[in-house]
């Protein structure tokens, strides 16, 4: 499986960002790619556990039904793939100083073949990051700008 | 390279721009040559321009970032591509670097479209007669920072283009595009070098690049001059920005330029996430 991780700084309280993350219905605001994303069963809290995803990478549309799980409460989301290409994710945070949180995205994947598709992977690799990045500087931007015009700590 | 902060004296510079002459701007040769330059941007660089719906009514200060060294297709494909939707009558100004208004025979052609020296006077004289103005904050260092940051939004701390937008009473239109720093290589921005040189007293000039490109390989300082790969450039348009409505009469600048900064970062990251083989797509 091919990993790749990127982390980004958000001038917010991690229980803040950690509110945005845990309500899934929030992701499609700041998950870059999505096309298409459809409840399927509710979980106990409310949440949909299950959905139907369309993410749309690079040139292709990617379909499949997710499995929404592992929660660490104010700490990790996890995320793995139950039909459609076979991939695990996870957002992760971590205090990163007063009222600053890191938030990491973890993404591991793998395709089906031989050679051609392990060169289709590095390339993914590349892809994916772009991506994970724009999904974290969307997220730091919806939770330092989008929850409250002013972020704690600058009204000095 | 068309660009700069608006608030940059020009006192003490050897390279002086063109003299701010609105009047220079020629819509009719605009509307004639406008077919030819964008087949010429849709088959070399396969532009795509995206969001212009979103420019409100009267005159707006664009706010852009750009990239691809001294020919900026981003720049050009933006100008283009407004005049191509709004129609030639809508004037839009590019505020340029003094460099690029004051080459002879190129500066003629770049008036006509619409260049003027960059300036806060010149971009209020264009405000007044209703006209809209395009800026590029980040200037010559934004727009040959290496290649390892083409994705990321480089102003160099320069607020000069939200007092021009709160004073003046326009709202800001952010503009990201991505694509033209793959039309050749960023190798090092050569500040150091610049700085050691004294260029920024001399000209203006704050870098002293050294880029890769074609067909001479190696070139410093923009020289000589390089043919720009067929990059695919994709430009966006983002939702406008009213500063006197989000941070009042008095607004806090560092605020102001976070919160521009961060939605443009937003907006190229995600143009970013859609390239898949740069520089092909």
């Amino acid at each position: 499986m091919k990993n790749v991780s990127r982390s980004i700084t958000i001038r917010r309280p991690r229980a803040v960002v950690y509110e945005v993350l845990r309500d899934v219905a929030h992701w499609p605001a700041f998950f870059v790619g999505f096309t298409g994303w459809d409840p399927v069963a509710p979980h106990d809290d409310g949440d949909a556990e299950l959905h139907h995803v369309v993410l749309h990478v690079g040139s292709s549309s990617l379909g499949g039904l997710v499995r929404i799980g592992g929660r660490v409460e104010g700490e990790r989301i996890e995320w793995q793939s139950e039909r459609g290409p076979e991939h695990v994710g996870a957002f992760t945070l971590a205090d990163d100083g007063e009222d600053t949180c890191r938030v990491t995205f973890d993404l591991g994947f793998q395709l089906a073949g031989g050679l051609v598709s392990r060169l289709v992977l590095e390339l993914s690799t590349q892809i994916m990051g772009r991506l994970q990045v724009a999904t974290l500087e969307a997220l730091r931007h919806h939770c330092e700008w989008e929850l409250d015009p002013t972020p704690e700590g600058d009204e000095a | 390279m068309v660009s700069d902060d608006p608030s940059a004296e020009h006192g003490g510079s050897l390279i002086r721009g063109a003299a701010v002459d609105l009047d220079a701007r020629d819509p009719e040769l605009i509307r004639r040559q406008l077919p030819a330059w964008w087949a010429l941007a849709t088959l070399w660089f396969r532009a795509e321009v995206d969001g212009l719906e979103k420019v409100p009514d009267g005159p707006v200060l664009l706010v852009g970032n750009h990239s691809g060294g001294l020919l900026t297709p981003d720049t050009v494909i933006t100008m283009l591509a407004w005049n191509a939707y709004f129609g030639v009558d809508r004037a839009l100004y590019s505020l340029a670097h003094a460099m690029a208004t004051g080459v002879p025979v190129l500066n003629d052609l770049t008036r006509r479209f619409g260049a003027i020296t960059a300036g806060i006077d010149a971009a209020e004289a264009a405000f007044e007669r209703g006209a809209s103005v395009l800026v590029y904050p980040g200037g010559d260092r934004e727009v040959y920072r290496p290649w390892s940051r083409r994705h990321r939004i480089d102003f160099d701390g320069r607020q000069g283009f939200l007092r021009l937008a709160h004073r003046a009473g326009v709202p800001i239109v952010p503009v990201v595009a991505e694509g033209g720093h793959d039309t050749m290589m960023v190798l090092t921005d050569g500040r150091r070098l610049a700085r050691l040189l004294r260029l920024e007293r001399l000209g203006r000039i704050k870098v002293l690049p050294v880029t890769l490109g074609l067909p001479f390989g190696i070139a410093v300082g923009g020289f000589p001059p390089h043919l720009p790969l067929p990059a695919k450039i994709r430009v966006q348009v983002l939702d406008p920005i009213d500063l006197h409505a989000r941070f009042g009469d008095e607004p806090d600048w560092d605020q102001a330029y976070d919160f521009v900064t961060s939605r443009m970062q937003v907006g190229l990251s995600e143009l970013a996430s859609r390239h898949v083989v740069p520089p092909f797509r």
